[in-house]
């Protein structure tokens, strides 16, 4: 609602990177929200109205999502006139997204459009002669208000959300005819229930699949994991200082010289890749081993990318098939010391797991080049794929999203004896979207009922 | 001769609205141009159906007729919708018309203060914008305090067979031809619409054998709230089908037709279309529907419901003659359209008071509604608000989570309509409350002090709704029987004990298996269903009730009659022009104006918030 009383939060500097970002909070409920976000609950209560102060801004499992600065505005001495907070973070658009996110999960609401501005008309923060040609700014749709940071971060793709609603209304169009007209008239003449169930399914499908690329695309623009997992003295450190082009991780012709993990971010185009070098895989009860080969498993689990090192002059052994494609995420194989052996055997086994490979000689300077090519383009065909059609862009839309996904999983059974229960259900994601759209759309529904189906009686 | 409320025309909404004014001690005058056709069913003989059952049960917990009539001329009655949740229930009742129309009349001759008179009205008198009286086709005039329109389709009537036009306000009944002039001479804007009507056949020329026999429900419950003897079915109806000869004749008679070969260019209903409408827009079917009912149970009269034609008359006999059953069946009465004049409803009040003319009331199918109910709920509002407004009492406004009716009025009012509008439950956001069962509990209690309801009806109902508020709490404390509950329904299966009171919230469950396992001591009726309801609903409601709050506090801020619309910036043209004329009263009114956006309300609240502080 545009026109309500809940706390409100929004990015109120230009969207994208920057060094800093401004989120402003206004609403009764402000102060407690924010309190909750914040490591330093106390330096927050104590601190009086307009001074700036240092917090840690974490998430519900007191993770840090950033070091803030946030200057508190106590009513009526604020923007719009209500109690305020203005959070400076870092302008990168994960923290700031996820910052966002925390608020809204402690009770707040997005902004509408230009609502900060709307507020403080209503409580009169603006004079009279202003009011009106700002009536228009709000209003006009190209205009460029003093709110148009706030505006643009709002601006949704209009097609995207019009798509879900009409899914919606036809949905919604098929039960309202079901709980109209099926007893008496001559409108349905097939197994509608069955119809308007698969319709739901599919929406609901769909509503899925978004969210998962969403997950799945944040982690990858957060950048991403590459662990080196393999044997023990297979050459991963020598892989790694090779891809980071210098004496990371120390190497030795011992087995297991590498205990402790090493890693390191690099920026590959614009991608940021973290290697992460492992302790050697090796059949073992010695317990200092064990404990390392359990990390070892934990970070192949943490990874978006796991590189299998294999060497071309040692036969696989058994335990190693334990191991590959054990964990959920993309997996290329590496084949070194391949100046050794032609490691044919190696080639069979990713050909058979399909898994990409490319053969290497770690000791080579000319293979850093070939190596972070295979990697960078193996991540571009899985993920780039995803960035491309994933239709949810910003925190807002993916609470939507997660809104209309708990609606649809808490959706009353599709029986005969309920269907205005479904209806409701419907309505109210319906409703969801016109907020988020700012469209009025209810009416169609039974316009369109008219327009689709032949009505008697 | 002189009056205080002069009502014009009884119908259904005349009827409602002289008998409730005529409650008070205010002198009530019905005037009809034919006293015979008090009443009649001119077209559907039947009352009630899904969402407009809902109405006629409103209009009798305001304190209409409708039910009472119903209830002793109904022929055979129906809850439509059974096997579909309660909120969307609906009852019908097939009415004996005869019987229906003379009770209707005989209701009205039993009040003190009521009297009809039989006149054609053709002018309503007004001074200082005021209603002063009418005048009628005799010359005589009548001096009152308010008039309530409640002609139908009588102003400016044209019927239509095939390419046959003849003036009529029903066929065979002359229409009303200066009415419409005298209020379009105040400024009152008018439109036209169309409407239809099937034939009639003689039920000795019809094979039953090869037609569907429809019965009535096995324990037919009553509409009105205040009867308590049981009612009967006495007759059925019948269903059967078009078939695809009967879709050739039409298709190859289309010309002949005054809607598709342009003679008629108002608005017909959708969703009661003519069987050619049917056909142009769903020809692909093998067949619709069709429903053969009886008029009456002394007549051989039969209404062929779904069957709505103008063509010319020898194309319906063909038609008629192409379906199974009717084979030779004669007509008794020809189907034909009829076009109207209907006056624009968005210059109504919420109180169906012309914004125009002060005391002048406006109720039924001149305001663009279709049915008996729809105009039997705005009928029995505008004489509760004539009744009000002469007696100096608050207006009587049904709010949109109170009442089908409620939804209705605010419908015409707010979005106006531009084809005969239809009540369904999909229109009431608040439909989980607005159930057939409780529409006595929602409304008596707000007409009660105005005296319009019986005590002993108000007693009778206030112990049920007391009675089902104790049976909602005790089900809490009522425990199931696995095992009895297990061999009792293969439906759902109870593998824990569990309260009576939330297992009700399954779908498979209702309150008829309590009262057949003897966990609710109650008899299966309408007044317990709401029992269920309440139950099934819980959540929802709350939900509902919610959302009621948040639109209540835009539905109570007003906004003044004299605003200049002008003065506020920040509207588009368009938007400024629609409130300019429909004058919303609250900024919720407003805010369902088709076309007026959340952003608008946001500049309206924003300039009254100004206003106010100034």
């Amino acid at each position: 609602m545009i026109y309500s009383d809940k706390t409100i939060a929004a990015l109120a500097t230009p969207k994208g990177a920057g060094a800093l970002a401004i989120i402003r909070v206004s609403g009764n409920d402000t102060f407690s929200i924010v309190e909750k976000c914040l490591k330093e609950k106390k330096r927050f209560i104590k601190a009086s109205p307009s001074m700036i102060r240092l917090y840690t801004f974490i998430d519900s499992c007191n993770t840090i999502i950033d070091e803030i600065t946030a200057i508190k505005y106590r009513a009526p001495k604020s923007y719009t006139g209500e109690d305020m907070v203005e959070i400076i973070c870092h302008g990168n658009e994960l923290i700031v997204e996820n910052i966002l996110s925390e608020l809204i999960n402690n009770g707040a609401s997005y902004a509408g459009k230009g609502e900060f501005t709307r507020r403080a008309f209503l409580n009169n923060k603006t004079d009279l002669l202003k009011a009106e040609s700002i009536h228009e700014l709000i209003t006009s749709k190209n205009s460029v208000s003093h709110d148009n940071a706030l505006n643009s971060y709002m601006g949704l793709n209009k097609n995207k959300i019009d798509t879900l609603i009409s899914e919606i209304q036809n949905i919604m169009i098929e039960l309202e005819s079901e709980i109209e007209f099926s007893e008496e008239d001559d409108i349905l003449e097939r197994d509608s229930l069955g119809e308007i169930k698969r319709k739901i399914d599919g929406f609901h499908d769909y509503i899925r699949n978004e969210l998962e690329k969403r997950v799945l695309l944040k982690e990858v623009e957060n950048g991403v994991n590459v662990s080196f997992i393999g044997p023990s003295n297979v050459g991963k450190s020598s892989i790694l200082n090779l891809v980071l082009g210098y004496e990371r991780s120390i190497v030795d012709d011992f087995h297991g010289t590498t205990r402790d993990f090493v890693s390191e971010s690099r920026k590959i185009n614009n991608l940021l890749v973290t290697f992460i070098d492992t302790a050697g895989y090796k059949d073992t009860d010695i317990a200092v081993e064990k404990v390392s080969l359990d990390k070892t498993t934990k970070v192949a689990d943490d990874s978006n990318v796991v590189v299998y090192v294999t060497s071309a002059d040692r036969p696989l052994e058994s335990f190693e098939h334990n191991y590959i494609q054990k964990s959920n995420c993309l997996y290329l194989g590496i084949i070194n010391k391949t100046d050794l052996s032609s490691g044919d055997d190696k080639v069979r086994y990713f050909l058979d797991r399909k898994i990409p490979y490319i053969k290497t000689v770690a000791t080579e300077e000319q293979s850093r080049e070939s190596i972070l090519n295979f990697i960078y383009s193996e991540i571009q065909k899985t993920f780039a794929q995803i960035d491309e059609n994933c239709i949810i862009t910003n925190v807002r839309q993916e609470n939507l999203f997660k809104y209309i996904d708990v609606k649809l999983q808490e959706l009353p059974k599709l029986h005969m004896s309920q269907l205005e229960l479904v209806s409701f259900s419907l309505g109210e994601i319906l409703k969801s979207l016109e907020e988020f759209s700012g469209k009025i759309v209810t009416d169609t529904v039974l316009n369109t009922i008219f327009n689709q189906f032949c009505i008697g009686k | 001769m002189k009056t205080d409320i002069i009502v014009i025309g009884g119908g259904h909404g005349g009827i409602e609205a002289a008998q409730i004014a005529a409650k008070s001690d205010l002198d009530v005058m019905l005037i009809t141009s034919n006293i015979d056709t008090i009443g009649n069913m001119s077209c559907n003989p039947a009352i009630g159906g899904i969402a407009k059952g809902n109405m006629a049960r409103e209009i009798d917990a305001l304190g209409g007729l409708m039910g009472k009539t119903i209830d002793k001329t109904g022929i055979q009655f129906r809850m439509l919708n059974k096997s579909k949740g309660l909120a969307v229930w609906g009852p019908r009742a097939q009415a004996d018309k005869f019987a229906y129309a003379a009770l209707s009349r005989k209701y009205l001759d039993g009040m003190s203060n009521l009297s009809i008179y039989q006149d054609t009205v053709v002018e309503i008198l007004v001074s200082n914008n005021t209603v002063s009286g009418v005048k009628t086709e005799c010359g005589y005039v009548i001096h009152c305090k308010a008039v309530i329109l409640t002609m139908g389709t009588f102003l400016n009537g044209t019927g239509w067979i095939g390419m046959n036009t003849f003036s009529c306000g029903r066929k065979g009944e002359p229409p009303s031809l200066f009415l419409s002039e005298s209020i379009q001479s105040f400024g009152i804007k008018s439109g036209r619409l169309k409407t239809g009507t099937p034939v009639r056949l003689n039920k000795d020329t019809v094979d039953f054998s090869k037609l569907k026999e429809q019965p009535g429900d096995d324990e037919p419950w009553p509409f009105s709230f205040s009867t308590r003897e049981k009612i009967t079915n006495k007759t059925v109806c019948w269903e059967l089908k078009s078939n695809l000869k009967t879709h050739d004749i039409i298709r190859e008679n289309l010309h002949q037709s005054p809607l598709y070969s342009g003679m008629i260019k108002s608005v017909g209903p959708r969703y009661c279309p003519s069987i050619e409408d049917k056909i142009v827009k769903f020809g692909d079917r093998n067949g619709h529907t069709l429903h053969l009912e009886p008029e009456g149970l002394n007549t051989k009269e039969m209404y062929l419901n779904g069957f709505s034609t103008s063509l010319p008359f020898d194309v319906q006999l063909e038609m008629i003659h192409s379906l199974d059953g009717l084979e030779n069946a004669q007509i008794l009465k020809p189907g034909y359209a009829i076009e109207y004049d209907y006056f624009l409803p968005s210059q109504l009040k919420h109180t169906l008071e012309s914004r125009v003319i002060e005391n002048l009331f406006f109720a039924g199918q001149i305001n663009g509604t279709s049915g008996y109910e729809e105009a039997g709920g705005q009928g029995i509002i505008a004489g509760i608000n004539a009744l009000c407004k002469l007696k100096n009492w608050p207006e009587f406004v049904l709010s949109r989570d109170s009442s089908y009716i409620g939804v209705l009025i605010d419908d015409l009012i707010t979005k106006g309509t531009d084809e005969p509008y239809r009540m369904f439950t999909a229109r009431a956001e608040y439909r989980l409350l607005l159930r057939q069962d409780n529409a006595d509990e929602r409304l008596m209690p707000l007409v009660k002090d105005m005296g319009l309801i019986d005590e002993d009806v108000y007693e009778y109902r206030s112990a049920i709704w007391k009675k089902r508020k104790d049976h909602l709490s005790n089900l809490k404390n009522v425990y199931l029987d696995c095992e009895q509950w297990n061999n009792y329904s293969s439906l759902t299966k109870l593998t824990k004990k569990s309260d009576a009171h939330s297992f009700l919230k399954r779908p498979e469950v209702t309150i008829k298996d309590y009262i057949h396992l003897g966990i609710l001591d109650e008899t299966y009726d309408n007044d317990i269903l709401g029992l269920e309801a309440d139950i099934k609903y819980e959540g929802f409601i709350l939900k509902q009730q919610r959302e009621i709050e948040r639109q209540g506090k835009i539905d109570t801020t007003e906004i003044p009659s004299n605003l200049d619309y002008d003065t506020v910036g920040g509207l588009l043209t368009e938007t400024r022009e629609k409130l300019k004329n429909i004058k919303p009263v609250t900024l919720g009114q407003a805010s369902r104006i088709s076309g007026v956006t959340p952003a608008d309300i946001s500049v309206l609240m924003l300039y009254l918030s100004r206003i106010s502080k100034k």
